[in-house]
């Protein structure tokens, strides 16, 4: 790297008095240098605004309840709606992918058939029962799923307990 | 962006911002509703930081939870000798380099050296002097998202650290643990590639981007 750019950064940063201002090529660079700092800056920004409010509601819930308080009344409903077992479910996936199947087709099959576990989708607007397998293990009578080889796991950690349902293509090889 | 209004607790004037060392003195007397100020105040930009850093969404969620629950519990610990969002991001930062060491799948070779003998050298501007109205543009969006995910985890991380934070080099050397010569290298390089992977943007006019979004679907 040029010594002279590193000066140049170092005084976009302010870590140095800007010296570069009198030579347009290095007007050039510091002014990309502060572009780049907007971009980045806003980019990341609105990355924060685009995550629904119903998330940051409902860890606020969960940070209540940690905190030894009960949920506040006003984003209660968001508690309902959240995530929560998702994350779980992603988190437990991302714990032990690796022992059970490579590939990125499954997680489509395990995200369908989990959507099917939750008993409604996202936009229902009635509260969903978010851990029922943590209470009641899922009790599975049967289990039709042409064209793939399902596997059930009841998965219990630190979290509660999961039902996760695994179905492998017929047609996918491990690991391809 | 991040227009987070300072909330007031209930039964205190939401018209008058209340200090964060008043809410932090309350929170630590048992008010939760002055905790949950702070936390209506910053979990947005502690968010932004997070996931600037992880690039998913869930583990950048997962990681600001888990710092304000160990905020509040070493409330007692904050001296009050910074702002507590100083204080936030700290512990956010903490965790989130944790959970890449944890997670790290991949280990990438980097250049942390000052190498004085390469002509690597930063490009001159990139979009006529207006990111504010490119950023309305999705392909550049998502172009940026792109750039900033290729970048190893270091420099990912000292790039969020400086630009959105505004660190020093001296502050990202501590926290990254590390020297203000490596910090200095890895902003460097991230930027430099940063440039490398956004500079066929300078074909494109800044002042007609396209793919803009419309207007309601920028908060």
């Amino acid at each position: 790297m040029k010594p002279h750019d590193i000066d140049l950064m170092q005084e976009a940063d302010g870590e140095r008095p800007r010296a570069g201002e009198s030579d347009p090529a290095d007007r050039d660079k510091l002014a990309a240098l502060d572009e780049l700092h907007e971009l980045v800056r806003g980019h990341l920004e609105a990355d924060a605004d685009a995550v629904p409010a119903a998330r940051f509601a409902e860890m606020w819930n969960a940070i209540d309840r940690s905190i030894g308080a009960a949920p506040a009344k006003d984003s209660a409903e968001h508690a309902a709606q959240g995530p929560g077992l998702w994350r779980r479910l992603s988190r437990w996936l991302d714990r032990y992918r690796g022992y059970l199947i490579t590939g990125t087709v499954s997680a489509g099959a395990v995200a369908a058939l989990a959507l099917l576990l939750r008993g409604g989708s996202e936009t229902d607007s009635k509260p969903i029962e978010t851990m029922p397998a943590a209470y009641h293990p899922t009790e599975i009578e049967s289990l039709d799923t042409p064209g793939g080889t399902p596997t059930v796991f009841h998965v219990k950690d630190e979290d509660g307990a999961s039902t996760v349902i695994w179905v492998s293509p017929d047609d996918t090889v491990e690991g391809i | 962006m991040n227009k987070e209004g300072p909330r007031a607790s209930t039964g205190r004037d939401a018209s008058a911002p209340i200090d964060d060392h008043d809410l932090v003195r309350a929170a630590r007397g048992g008010d939760r509703e002055a905790f949950r100020t702070l936390f209506e105040r910053y979990h947005r930009r502690a968010y932004s930081l997070a996931y600037g850093v992880l690039r998913n969404q869930d583990d950048a969620l997962d990681v600001v939870q888990d710092a304000f629950i160990k905020a509040h519990e070493h409330l007692d610990k904050f001296e009050g000798a910074s702002s507590f969002y100083t204080w936030l991001y700290r512990i956010v930062m903490n965790l989130a380099i944790d959970l890449l060491r944890k997670h790290r799948r991949v280990s990438p070779v980097e250049l942390d050296v000052l190498d004085a003998g390469s002509d690597d050298a930063l490009l001159p501007r990139l979009l006529g002097g207006n990111p504010g109205r490119a950023l309305l543009d999705k392909e550049i969006r998502a172009r940026i998202d792109a750039a900033l995910a290729e970048l190893s985890e270091n420099h990912r991380t000292v790039l969020v650290l400086r630009e959105l934070e505004g660190l020093s080099y001296e502050e990202m050397a501590r926290a990254m643990n590390c020297s203000k010569g490596t910090i200095m290298s890895r902003l460097f390089h991230a930027r430099r590639n940063m440039q490398k992977r956004l500079v066929d943007l300078l074909e494109r006019p800044a002042a007609a981007p396209a793919n803009e979004i419309d207007d309601d679907e920028v908060a």
